[in-house]
């Protein structure tokens, strides 16, 4: 549905970003991740056609964004940043606007205003002056406004930044509802959103995309025996080294969430392809340390995004995507063994 | 076409919520009236009674240099000169937030990524705006009629002639808000938009003004006279009609919205 290919864009001597190579298939949901600055609002705002990139291809719903720009932004839907509206008009006004100026008119428009209020639940709302909204509303708006020609791409740049958590959860869980089968690509740069509403992600940071998987293979390492973390209590012992001296285990850090009172946390990388956990539990429990818990650990998305991040900016990025995983996992090891 | 209605009804109604067109309308009403009733119409009648008065005493010799009174010839061309001067006010109230105001809110950003073509934008903008100032057409035209319906008889107003300058009024207008618009193309800030319109209008005045002085010859004479607008307008006050005029003020109108299109599509490759 969106295939963006090699897409650069420079302001003047700067690159804001640079060879974006990225793939969003129909009824998916991407996250589209990164640091403030990385580069997420221009590669929108080049599937858009706000701007045309310096170089690259890109297409939407079929459609070239450089020679084609007018078939696509008939069937998308684009929330900036900022929520810019219309503060003088009513809702339902403004929303009318949006869907004349998004060529409906008559009774097409009618029935397409009236659906969006319904679907992003502003019915009470409708007459209301926008300026007399909150910031949840209004967020809500530009949704509506995104909408209201019943676009098969959405585009949405960081929809839940400045909401109070109520808000937060209420606007995700309309988008999760809104999605449906069209294509949205989602920019945040809060990471448990991505992980509640999205099947893709794609991380970019200074303009380059680090990482572009599905949210599984990415939270998931390769195993679920390979990573896993232990809970002791050692009296001082030095668990550490124990379980260092098991044959097979590569790595042992002491974590640094939670060590109170006598117990100590530690997580454990283990070989990939052989199941070693007994052989650990085993070598604890001869030590005379109680083990309190042996768990395999989820690799959290902020940890994947620091990751990612840190490893940009020390250098070891690689552009292939088969050596970033190995880049990733020095890196990993790089910030375990401190 | 409905993208272009309804940038146009916005526009239109944004005039009045705003409210913009209120001011824009109290004033030159106030402005306007004072100057008329005051400046043209008083005197105007002042000097009727006068006439009278010398075609009752027949045998007075003043007679042969007191010539008939012609509102047409006497008031009309002066009072739209004087009209004009207040439009160098006006104009930059009405087109300081056009696209000004947009691009300050960020809602241009919308308008970029919508299926409506800049030139539809900023056409849509131009003819509120437009409409707007129609009423102040309006009303001049009203200001003409009024001798007709306070006199017994009627007869005062020459209509062509009249039509001539009202025609005038609304060419300087036209193309004094076209001029507004590049201003606040290229600028977000209302302020700085309205500024720089101003100043560029009473420029184009006061050359005006200057080419009519003697110490003025030669090639910048000509060039002041050519470039002001109120110059150009001045013929069609007196109900002198020139191609090139005519063809002067289209020329600034379609110019002017011309770069302010261009000045909206700059983002694109500037980044």
């Amino acid at each position: 549905m969106i295939e963006v290919q090699n897409l650069t864009k420079n302001y003047g001597p700067v690159a804001a970003i640079k060879n974006v190579t990225f793939e969003v298939g129909k009824g998916e949901i991407l996250g589209f991740l990164g640091p403030n600055g990385a580069g997420k609002t221009t590669t929108m705002r080049i599937l858009t056609g706000y701007f045309p990139a310096t170089s690259g291809n890109a297409r939407v719903a079929g459609f070239d964004v450089f020679s084609q720009i007018n078939e696509v932004r008939k069937r998308i839907g684009y929330l900036p940043e900022n929520v810019p509206l219309y503060t003088d008009m009513s809702v339902k006004g403004y929303l009318s606007l949006a869907a004349q100026m998004k060529g409906l008119g008559g009774t097409a428009k009618s029935s397409a205003v009236d659906r969006v209020i319904e679907e992003v639940g502003l019915t009470h709302m409708k007459k209301r002056l926008i300026k007399k909204l909150s910031k949840g509303y209004r967020q809500r708006v530009g949704l509506a406004q995104s909408l209201v020609n019943n676009p098969e791409v959405l585009i949405l740049d960081e929809p839940t930044v400045g909401l109070d958590p109520k808000q937060i959860t209420d606007i995700r869980s309309l988008i999760k509802h809104l999605a449906g089968d069209r294509t949205v690509i989602l920019s945040t740069h809060i990471l448990p959103e991505v992980s509640m509403t999205c099947d893709k992600v794609t991380i970019i940071n200074q303009g380059q995309v680090v990482v572009s998987d599905t949210l599984s293979n990415l939270t998931k390492r390769s195993s679920d025996f390979s990573e896993i973390s232990v809970i002791v209590r050692d009296q001082g012992k030095d668990t550490a080294s124990i379980i260092q001296s098991v044959n097979g285990v590569s790595e042992v850090n002491p974590s640094r969430t939670g060590i109170k009172d006598g117990t100590t946390k530690l997580d454990v990388s283990l070989p990939e392809d052989e199941d070693i956990r007994g052989a650990v539990a085993k070598a604890i429990t001869s030590a005379d340390i109680e083990l309190l818990e042996l768990s395999s650990r989820q690799v959290t998305l902020e940890e994947i995004f620091i990751r990612h991040i840190t490893n940009e900016e020390s250098g070891l990025h690689h552009a292939d995507p088969d050596e970033q995983e190995d880049g990733l996992s020095e890196t990993q090891k790089e910030e375990e063994s401190e | 076409m409905t993208a272009f209605f309804a940038m146009f009804k916005r526009e239109l109604a944004h005039y009045f919520t705003s409210p913009i067109a209120y001011v824009v309308l109290i004033i030159f009403s106030i402005l306007s009236g004072w100057f008329y009733v005051q400046g043209f119409l008083l005197p105007y009648s002042l000097y009727c009674q006068q006439y009278d008065m010398m075609q009752l005493q027949q045998q007075n010799p003043m007679m042969g240099q007191m010539p008939a009174p012609n509102f047409t010839e006497l008031i009309v061309p002066s009072l739209f000169g004087t009209l004009s001067i207040i439009l160098i006010f006006l104009v930059p109230l009405l087109t300081m937030r056009s696209i000004a105001e947009e691009k300050k809110e960020g809602t241009i950003e919308l308008l970029y990524t919508y299926p409506i073509s800049d030139l539809q934008v900023i056409l849509a903008k131009y003819a509120a705006a437009l409409v707007i100032f129609s009423i102040t057409v309006l009303l001049c035209a009203f200001y003409l009629a009024l001798p007709e319906f306070i006199k017994e008889g009627g007869g005062i107003v020459e209509w062509k002639p009249a039509l001539s300058a009202l025609l005038g009024f609304f060419l300087l207008g036209a193309a004094s808000i076209s001029l507004g618009f590049i201003f606040s193309a290229v600028t977000e800030n209302q302020i700085v938009s309205a500024a720089l319109t101003f100043a560029l209008l009473l420029f184009l005045w006061v050359v005006g003004w200057a080419s009519q002085s003697d110490q003025v010859e030669g090639l910048a004479k000509t060039l002041a006279e050519s470039v002001s607008l109120t110059n150009r307008s001045d013929g069609l006050f007196k109900g002198l009609i020139h191609l090139s005029d005519l063809v002067f003020f289209f020329c600034v109108t379609v110019g002017a919205l011309f770069i302010t299109m261009r000045s909206l599509e700059s983002h694109r490759w500037r980044g």
